[in-house]
């Protein structure tokens, strides 16, 4: 006698994938061309496509990651890639370390996500590594090192928890130049922000070494609300930012002897959308930063936006921009005003939403003097969940008309 | 002189326009811990801002990841994206709404500078 028992199989309890395992993926894809209208057709000027995928399966215990990134335009096609793993502490996310490897690298150290670095450096000019860690209590560090052109560049981060009423970040940058004759840079920032019942003050001390009179620092006290009520409530907020003469910094976030005291108070409604706010500073070296600054905003029930900022300095320099639009559900119309010194610039605008995830907009801008320079855009844009496209048609008095389609997504 | 006038009479045209309506709108009572932006008539809208690396696009040579701090819009046409569980700072940030365009928070008095742009600038406590 032969027996055939047949039956599915029971697969709650078969599976490839271990037991709390997780598995995911990451496809960012952005590609892009712009052309100009050359007689009565458009011609392609440039174009690119960049797309990165990421694989990454973590457990309790462990995290992995892996990047492929590609750019490829009309000159070139380049090929990037990207490794990371972390080690964790069961149970406590706090506690654990990790390390990363960047092939010139097009990232962004210490992200998993596949964000792209292009533009940024030279991209194939860079290698770095690096490790990161969580500590005890919530502390967190990373350090990073990369090599470029023979120069070293080397970050250390700390960044404590929240430890109640303060908490406390330091960051350490190191330039290290191949030419001898280079200067080396070394920058040191500590900031440490507090939270108290009635004021909340935040510090950034930042010093470059060697030298003397390198070091800054810049101080602000927040929370301090001498009318507060159900409606809204007025935030005084006094701060100073003071930089030494020689002091050096990548970037621009402290000017040599910049020496400034600010104070300013600003309108904000818990009920309401209304605001409003005024800024004083003072420029105690010079007079070039003096000056006040205003701003308000408010979105009406009959659905019209207003905004408005003004600036007026010591030096005779004023700025004026006010904006009044009105909005619907399938349309809006507004018209904006710009006054910089003795510029006048008007804007007016239309968009048509025929459903929920396609705009139609429409700007056209001129000079309110006899010049004019007229100028117009006109974008169509889509918004298909995770994918986006954009197709836009620019114009600007006496030059050709320009063109661009531009297509973004991220698939997870 | 003919500028200035001229100026001066759209700046009161346009202030004229936003008084005809001077009541304002009502926040949702539920609001605390969250970005709100009334633009009914957008296709998409996200938050870029100092905690998001403004969405990759600092060291990304402008590519901003398209779900990077996305809002969700409601029935009545308002925006809205919870900050629940962002460390304590300042961060300077903006809507880019329809994926190309920058906008501050109209509502939000505090401005600050990036990359040319006007921003907000808002205090998360913890």
């Amino acid at each position: 006698m032969i027996i055939i028992i047949a039956g599915s199989t029971d697969s709650t309890n078969i599976s490839i994938i271990p037991e709390n395992w997780d598995f995911g993926y990451d496809c960012l894809f952005d590609a892009a061309a712009s052309g100009t209208w050359k007689g009565n057709h458009p011609v392609i000027d440039s174009s690119y496509a960049d797309a990165a995928v990421s694989v990454r399966a973590s457990s309790p215990e462990v995290d992995f990651l892996a990047t492929g990134a590609m750019r490829s335009d009309s000159l070139s096609r380049v090929v990037f890639r990207r490794g990371r793993g972390v080690v964790k502490w069961p149970g406590t996310p706090w506690i654990g370390a990790g390390v990363y490897l960047n092939d010139q690298q097009p990232f962004i150290a210490g992200l998993s996500n596949p964000v792209l670095e292009w533009g940024w450096v030279d991209i194939d000019s860079i290698q770095g590594y690096g490790v990161s860690s969580g500590g005890v209590l919530g502390f967190k560090g990373d350090y990073l090192i990369q090599f470029t052109q023979g120069d070293t560049l080397s970050q250390l981060n700390v960044y404590s928890p929240w430890m109640g009423f303060a908490g406390v970040d330091y960051s350490r940058a190191r330039m290290n130049t191949a030419d001898s004759t280079g200067e080396n840079i070394t920058v040191n920032v500590l900031s440490v922000r507090g939270d108290f019942r009635y004021f909340s003050p935040w510090l950034i001390v930042a010093g470059s070494e060697g030298g003397e009179g390198e070091w800054a620092v810049s101080a602000e006290l927040r929370k301090i609300h001498p009318i507060d009520t159900q409606w809204g409530r007025i935030e005084v907020v006094p701060g100073m930012h003071f930089a030494g003469d020689s002091i050096q910094f990548p970037g621009s976030a402290f000017l040599p002897g910049q020496s400034v005291i600010t104070l300013g108070a600003f309108l904000e409604s818990r009920r309401y959308f209304v605001s409003a706010g005024i800024k004083g500073m003072l420029d105690l070296s010079s007079d070039s930063l003096s000056g006040v600054s205003a701003s308000a905003g408010m979105i009406s029930e009959g659905g019209i936006a207003t905004d408005m900022i003004f600036g007026y300095y010591a030096d005779g320099d004023y700025r004026a921009y006010v904006s009044s639009e009105v909005r619907d559900s399938s349309a809006s119309a507004g018209i904006a005003v710009e006054i910089i010194n003795d510029s006048t610039r008007v804007t007016g605008s239309a968009s048509y939403t025929p459903r929920d995830d396609v705009c139609a907009e429409l700007s056209v801008s001129g000079d309110a003097d006899d010049s004019l320079q007229p100028a117009c855009y006109l974008a169509v844009t889509t918004a298909l969940g995770p994918v986006k496209c954009l197709f836009g048609i620019e114009w600007e008095y006496d030059t050709s008309p320009s063109l661009r389609i531009n297509l973004t997504g991220l698939f997870k | 002189m003919m500028r200035v006038i001229t100026a001066a009479i759209i700046l009161l045209l346009l202030t004229t326009a936003g008084c005809s309506f001077l009541t304002p709108m009502q926040k949702p009572v539920e609001q605390d811990n969250r970005l709100l932006l009334w633009l009914p008539g957008a296709s998409s809208v996200q938050v870029l801002s100092d905690w998001n690396d403004w969405g990759g696009s600092v060291a990304a040579g402008g590519i901003i990841d398209p779900v990077c701090g996305r809002m969700e819009k409601d029935d009545s046409g308002l925006w809205t994206i919870d900050l629940e569980g962002l460390p304590g700072g300042v961060y300077r940030y903006a809507f880019y709404v329809n994926g190309y365009k920058w906008i501050r928070d109209p509502v939000n008095p505090e401005t600050a500078e990036f990359e040319g742009r006007t921003v907000s600038i808002i205090m998360v406590s913890k």
